[in-house]
């Protein structure tokens, strides 16, 4: 594990922790209405502080919490254009599906790769701590995934080249 | 006013939502020479190598009422103050801080993360934040959250 | 399925199941298609027993210019090569099955195999007599024999053979007097293919440099033509069509095309390449899907496992006493 992986993981995990104080709040605007305050912004007064933790420039996380629901968004590393395309690849292919994921958004934050949200309800069927550890494991496993996949992608390529070539003679 | 049915008619009712202003609570306002004045003399200190009573010193009462241009100067200060502690002097650095400048010192770990600037020092800022709640726990974070008074 | 085989199996098929001894003649009209827009055709107008088999093929003029119908004269000098092809088609000749009938089961095997490399041998036509060029111009100026990998010392008003066998895809096959360089030009429409190409790419560059010292150099460039073929006025694609190419050029060495059998070898080998490189790009997209489909499933079982009623179910519940609850169904 990188010097400064061990630290940002602690820090998300410390921030989620405390971020993810949420309860049952039902709108103050439209009656019979309870949607996550969040993502609706309308009642300014149960909206906290939106925090942003960064590991460096291309890596970071948004944690926006509310009331009722918590809002976290991560930026994934994509050091070159493959890192890139994979990134995309990989979190289209996770919204996709959404439906199962329960806490996925189905459309990440501009400027963010992926992004989840945890609503009282999902407090209430998932054990708090385990889903901060499911975030901080997703956190960990996507960039180890992604570097993997790279590497496959090389070896895969550098096999077909030489499968190729080895013909000639 | 073409599309008239979108008009969000409950903004303008007065009583209807809190306006962001009425959430802010009244900080006194500090003009920008003043936070200038301060950023000057916690230089001074940090090349006296007191980086520990700069950090104090800044910590001890943030331009909550400066405008922003004026808090990025103090954040870059309160960053190049932090980044000459030694790394082996953070843990005790924050143990001598009170309980309100450790909030603050929070509120600007999480501020330098946000901003560009900060990003680049991203490393020693992730390392004064586990310290920090190491010694300061989670309801320093909670306190960021709730706290109205931007840094 | 890592290698491409020249051959089309379904044209092979027809040919040995018509060439069977308990073969009923029946009538057959098939459509068969092949890479690079090509498509086969094999019918019975006439009579049950003799059938036609007629290829069409995209950059069939192109391949007229350098000699293909000589070519296919001498291979499949046993049949009868009409002189009018079947209307629509660009080449066709006649099998007549009673010919075969008494001809052994390997001979009928080889026909066949020879019938289903059509397109192979339509395709050697410009390989062929570049060779040829070569040979000619190796006899005119031998070669330095300490510049045997050095620069393209030939000139450049050397005749370039252009095949347009694609849309907006051409190979060039241009003869020098110490090596045949081969460009493709390809077009990507994915963007993530485009990416993925240069990875690919760049390996097939590395590779003979790491291990197989014996391959084609390999040279690619992206969107600039190479010298070889920058100053093509025959080049019908040279306008900017907006398109993005990329050119892959491979160098062959007389090593690769000193015998009959190694020329047939690396001619048959070289023109799928194109087919190859796009192949493999969908399959590696394939097995990156696979690992994902994985990994999420993996994710899935993380955040299962945070479900309250996940732990319910494990623990046992007991009474102070130590009794279990029975449960009534």
């Amino acid at each position: 594990m990188s010097q400064t992986l061990r630290p940002y993981l602690t820090a998300v995990r410390f921030s989620l922790n405390a971020a993810l104080c949420v309860e049952n709040f039902s709108s103050q605007i439209v009656e019979r209405h309870n949607y996550p305050e969040v993502e609706n912004k309308k009642t300014k007064e149960i909206l906290l502080n939106p925090l942003v933790i960064s590991r460096n420039e291309n890596e970071h996380v948004l944690i926006e919490p509310s009331i009722n629901s918590v809002r976290i968004s991560i930026k994934i590393k994509q050091s070159d254009e493959i890192e890139h395309i994979l990134v995309d690849k990989f979190t289209r292919f996770l919204t996709k599906r959404a439906e199962n994921f329960l806490i996925l958004r189905r459309a990440p934050i501009k400027g963010y790769d992926i992004s989840f949200l945890l609503t009282n309800y999902h407090n209430e069927i998932m054990m708090k701590h385990k889903l901060v550890d499911f975030i901080i494991e997703f956190m960990e496993d996507v960039d180890k995934e992604i570097s993997e996949m790279k590497l496959f992608l090389n070896s895969r390529a550098r096999f077909v080249a030489e499968a190729y070539l080895s013909v000639f003679d | 006013m073409e599309d008239w049915r979108r008009i969000d008619i409950d903004a303008y009712d007065p009583d209807f939502t809190l306006r962001p202003e009425e959430l802010q609570p009244a900080v006194p306002e500090v003009p920008t020479e003043v936070v200038e004045q301060k950023v000057q003399q916690a230089r001074t200190l940090v090349s006296q190598g007191k980086a520990i009573d700069a950090l104090k010193f800044l910590l001890q009462d943030p331009p909550y009422g400066a405008d922003s241009v004026a808090k990025d100067i103090y954040l870059l200060q309160v960053i190049e103050t932090l980044s000459s502690v030694k790394q082996s002097d953070i843990s005790s650095t924050i143990g001598e801080l009170d309980a309100d400048q450790q909030d603050v010192l929070v509120k600007y770990l999480y501020k330098g993360m946000g901003s560009g600037e900060g990003r680049k020092q991203s490393g020693i800022l992730l390392n004064w934040f586990d310290k920090t709640i190491e010694v300061a726990g989670e309801g320093s974070i909670v306190r960021y959250l709730s706290d109205k008074r931007f840094v | 399925m890592l290698q491409l085989d020249a051959k089309n199996l379904l044209v092979e098929d027809a040919f040995l199941e018509a060439f069977d001894t308990d073969y009923v003649p029946a009538t057959l009209d098939r459509i068969i298609t092949d890479f690079d827009f090509t498509t086969y055709h094999i019918s019975t107008p006439e009579s049950k027993e003799k059938l036609l088999f007629s290829i069409n093929i995209k950059c069939w003029n192109d391949l007229v210019k350098y000699g293909v119908f000589q070519i296919l004269k001498d291979k499949y000098d046993e049949l009868i090569i009409l002189t009018e092809p079947e209307a629509g088609w660009n080449f066709s000749l006649y099998v007549d099955l009673t010919q075969f009938k008494l001809a052994n089961n390997e001979n009928k095997k080889e026909l066949a195999s020879r019938l289903s490399l059509l397109k192979s041998h339509c395709f050697s036509a410009p390989f062929y007599k570049a060779f040829n060029r070569h040979d000619i111009l190796a006899a005119e100026g031998p070669v330095d024999p300490n510049n045997i990998y050095g620069e393209d010392i030939s000139t450049v008003t050397e005749e370039v053979f252009v095949l347009n066998y694609r849309d907006s895809e051409v190979i060039y096959i241009k003869p020098s007097n110490d090596r045949v360089t081969v460009i493709f030009s390809t077009v990507f429409r994915d963007e993530t293919d485009k990416v993925f190409s240069k990875v690919f790419l760049q390996e097939f560059s590395d590779a003979r440099k790491r291990s197989i010292q014996t391959a084609p150099q390999v040279i690619n460039s992206h969107r600039e033509p190479p010298l070889e073929i920058r100053n093509l006025t025959s080049n019908p694609f040279n306008e900017t069509t907006g398109e993005e190419k990329t050119y892959i050029t491979f160098v062959l060495f007389p090593r690769h095309f000193s015998s009959v059998d190694v020329r047939w070898n690396t001619i048959q080998h070289i023109q799928l390449f194109r087919s190859y490189f796009h192949y493999h790009i969908k399959i590696v997209k394939c097995f990156l899907h696979q690992r994902m489909r994985y990994r999420v499933s993996e994710f899935m079982k993380v955040l299962n496992r945070a479900r309250q009623d996940s732990i319910d179910e494990e623990k046992e519940r007991k009474t102070v006493s130590g009794r279990r609850f029975e449960l009534r169904s």
